[in-house]
């Protein structure tokens, strides 16, 4: 049945089906990744800007000065 | 706070769980390296995104004012409207968002990676650059030297200058990441990698243009290509540059501005993916119902409706990162601004994908609707963010507390009040325009057959949106003078001591277990060329149909080049900016062919290097302005008096006037030999050697233009602008419709039928012997 499929599609449907499939077999990749990740590895990450090594004050959320 | 985190370097570890626990531990073979992150450069960024924002809104406000007020700032050809539309998009894009990234980037790129900056020489290669290529599009813009393409409108060496500086920024970045301290690359990173790599590629690839002067070129591509080409990188660029760069941000500036991680770490590496793979295919959204083949717009459609999930995925992850810290919104004017810009950029990014539906789409393309969409994302999404940074970074990098709180707040609410202003009276125009335009009477003829009845409509909705724009300025303008005070009272850190342990040796091979993804994380260039693969994957599946399957754009043999004037017309058009207001594609909806005439075909443009179908509907659409029968046909001696004055042929007309296309020897008949050389080396079939004679037949072609100018008692000479336009304007849309006439009475013999069709008052298109041009191309003119 595929090659009935293949034989009467023109040259743009397949080119966007492959596309889709291939993408998608990425995607289910990518959400296998992301639900095997660890939390500690995901803590890790996560924190990454609120520990920017820097050592100057001011490091913090901005305060509310007074007006 | 979280101690320094490094990842270990041990072969022994076997699970990913293992692996990761060990990942915490500081090794004590690592020396701590002091260092220092740069701050200069983002505070020139800083400044340069302050001062191109206030300049690009109030060119914005100008344009505004000057639709309500046709002659405000009068008849100064470098600021009339067509010439200052683009200079207000390039600004607030380029200069405004564009210096916005730059300052966000190099001080958040810095920090993650925990290293200063790759490259001091190229950090300010590319600042310097960068200013100097605004400075060249406020000047040239502005001269009428410009491609026509939206965001692409400077020409090819500012092209080439943005390439240069643009790969200067590239190498900055990346040899920034080589060169780090922390392992691991946070979100915000990828999405820097993906901008940086995707944006290259779509300027590149739109900015193919064969120069025919030093300002001046054609695009390699024509007609439907140039049309898919152009909204690939069109749409694109809103993506790449408006959108993922500022999504990277977000990941870094909410958290810091909360002081609390993003919401979920797992949904932006899955958003991350699926955005950039899908939001390349939504470019064709721009043009549907045009002549664009189907499938590209049904492509165009499906995915930006799929694009809703990873935007969304965005939003939802920047808003939830304030998940019960709602009581620190309350006080902070910086995450008051993040948490508006989060929900302006979920509201486009789900108004967006509603608009690519083509039921949804055939209301709201060519209106206001679609500028009022714009500006939720430009004024909401970008520009609150971008001040939400700054009074975030400004206060942190002097060291000191925001001047005034209060204010800040205040120019939250104002800004506030600037969108609402400026978004809602235009989409009650938007639907005003559809409405009036698609209106019929009992008898079926249009309700309001004059396109300048939809307009004056909504004149009083424009007053509002440059009102609405004059809000967000005073805000502004509030934000410059509370950032000049923090300044003046704090003392500038140039270099932010830091300290972390140095990166010892390659990333550890693939351990035992261990997925792909966090493979990829260590290895940035592997990261880099993934997501180019992956972006070039939508683009090629668009672009390649349309370049070499011919049965895509059907040829029409009735279809013939543009003659030298007419080409030279077509130029001045260009020059003028006229398709930032007029569009020249017939949509295929009886409302329309009623108004404009027969649907615009693809056959039709391939010889339009660019495509000029236009994306707004300020004035009526040109496609068919110069066939005779039609609807939109006026004689050359109306466009003559219009083009001098609008007002004068149209009370009530919100067109600039062009008086400075009557001059005198203003006609450019220097350039034609090359234009008509270019023309055929893109591909557009002048006989070989037609240059020799091109420009003679120019001028004879605008001889018989300006004496039956002259005949009808107006003062016009053959050397002037005007007659070029007035020439290209009475081509649009006449070739597929040459042969056809349209019988006044029911044809009854034929004898008697020819009678009935000699004796109507305007003679058929292209008959006239004397004044069809005697040269191989015999393009009919319509003459009066």
């Amino acid at each position: 049945m595929y090659k009935e499929i293949l034989r009467t599609m023109n040259t743009e449907a397949f080119m966007a089906s492959l596309a889709l499939i291939v993408f998608f077999a990425f995607f289910l990749l990518v959400l296998v990744d992301v639900w095997r990740k660890s939390r500690e590895e995901v803590e890790h990450l996560e924190h990454l800007p609120l520990d920017g090594g820097e050592t100057a004050p001011g490091t913090e959320a901005a305060p509310s000065a007074k007006a | 706070m979280m101690t320094p985190h490094q990842p270990s370097e041990s072969s022994l570890m076997t699970t990913s769980d293992a692996s990761a626990a060990a990942s915490h531990a500081v090794p004590s073979d690592r020396p701590v390296e002091t260092f220092a992150y740069d701050n200069k450069i983002v505070l020139a960024f800083a400044y340069a995104t302050i001062l191109w924002g206030l300049v690009g809104m109030l060119v914005g406000l100008i344009i505004a004012i000057k639709l309500v007020a046709p002659d405000f700032l009068g008849f100064i050809p470098e600021l009339s409207y067509g010439r200052l539309r683009p200079l207000h998009t390039n600004a607030v894009i380029f200069a405004f968002v564009g210096n916005g990234i730059f300052m966000g980037v190099y001080y958040s790129l810095q920090r993650l990676l925990k290293t200063r900056l790759w490259h001091n020489g190229l950090t300010w290669f590319h600042f310097w650059g960068w200013q100097m290529i605004i400075v060249s599009a406020a000047l040239t813009l502005p001269l009428g030297l410009t491609t026509s393409k939206e965001y692409a409108e400077l020409e090819w060496p500012i092209d080439i200058a943005i390439a240069v500086i643009w790969l200067a920024f590239g190498a900055n970045l990346i040899g920034t990441i080589l060169k780090r301290r922390e392992r691991h690359l946070y979100v915000a990173i990828w999405f820097y990698i993906a901008t940086f790599v995707t944006v290259t590629v779509l300027h590149v690839v739109n900015s193919m243009e064969l120069p025919v002067g030093l300002f001046k070129s054609y695009p390699v591509y024509a007609g439907v290509q140039d049309a898919l080409v152009q909204w690939w990188y069109g749409h694109n660029a809103v993506a790449f540059f408006l959108t993922t760069p500022y999504l990277g941000l977000m990941y870094y500036f909410i958290p810091k501005a909360a002081n609390r991680p993003v919401y979920s770490y797992r949904l932006s590496i899955i958003h991350f993916w699926a955005l950039i793979f899908i939001y390349i295919w939504a470019g064709p959204h721009h043009l549907l119902y045009t002549a664009l083949p189907d499938w590209a717009q049904s492509l165009g459609t499906v995915f930006s409706l799929m694009l809703i999930a990873p935007s969304w995925g965005g939003m939802l992850n920047g808003l939830l990162t304030l998940r019960g810290a709602w009581d620190k919104v309350r006080d902070s004017a910086t995450l008051k601004f993040m948490v508006v810009a989060v929900t302006a950029y979920g509201m486009s990014t789900f108004e967006g994908p509603m608009m690519s539906l083509k039921s949804v789409n055939a209301v709201t393309h060519y209106t206001d609707w679609t500028i009022a969409h714009v500006h939720i994302g430009a004024l909401g999404w970008n520009g609150f963010l971008t001040f939400g940074i700054l009074y975030w970074l400004i206060p942190r990098m002097f060291q000191t507390k925001l001047y005034s709180d209060k204010w800040a707040n205040a120019h939250f609410w104002m800004g506030t009040l600037g969108i609402a202003f400026y978004a809602i009276p235009l989409y009650w125009a938007g639907f005003t325009q559809h409405f009036m335009w698609k209106e019929f009477t009992a008898d079926g003829f249009l309700a309001y057959p004059n396109f300048l009845e939809t307009v004056t409509q909504i004149i009083p909705m424009y007053t509002l949106r440059a009102v609405g724009g004059g809000l967000y300025i005073v805000g502004m303008l509030m934000m410059i003078w509370n950032l000049v005070k923090t300044i003046r009272a704090g003392s500038f850190l140039a270099n932010e001591e830091a300290s972390a342990p140095a990166l010892i040796g390659p990333p550890a091979p693939a351990r035992e277990g261990e997925n792909w993804h966090r493979w990829i994380e260590r290895r940035p260039i592997q990261m880099v060329l993934a997501s180019t693969v992956l972006i070039l994957i939508g683009g090629l599946v668009e672009f390649i149909p349309t370049a070499t399957i011919k049965s895509n754009i059907p040829t029409l043999a009735s279809v013939m080049p543009y003659t030298p004037l007419e080409l030279q017309g077509r130029d001045v058009y260009i020059s003028e900016g006229c398709n930032n207001c007029h569009s020249q594609m017939i949509r295929p909806f009886r409302w329309e062919t009623e108004r404009y005439g027969e649907y615009s075909k693809a056959g039709e443009f391939v010889y339009d290097h660019p495509f000029l179908w236009g994306s707004k509907r300020t004035g009526p659409d040109l496609a068919r302005s110069g066939y005779v029968n039609g609807k939109m046909y006026k004689p050359d001696s109306w466009h003559y008096n219009h083009m001098y004055e609008p007002r004068s042929t149209s009370p009530g007309s919100i067109m600039p006037a062009y008086p400075w296309m009557y001059k005198a020897g203003s006609l450019d008949t220097v350039s034609t030999a090359a234009k008509i050389k270019a023309m055929r080396k893109l591909g557009v079939p002048y006989p070989e050697g037609y240059e020799a004679i091109a420009a003679a037949d120019l001028r004879k072609q605008a001889q018989q233009i300006a004496k039956g100018l002259q005949d009808s008692g107006l003062e016009a000479s053959p050397n002037m602008d005007i007659i070029a336009l007035i020439a290209y304007l009475q081509r649009l849309g006449v070739d597929i419709l040459k042969d056809r006439e349209v019988p006044t009475a029911p044809a009854v013999a034929p004898a008697a039928a020819t009678a009935v069709t000699t004796a109507v008052a305007t003679p058929a298109p292209g008959t006239s012997p004397e004044t069809t041009p005697a040269d191989s191309l015999s393009a009919p003119l319509a003459q009066p």
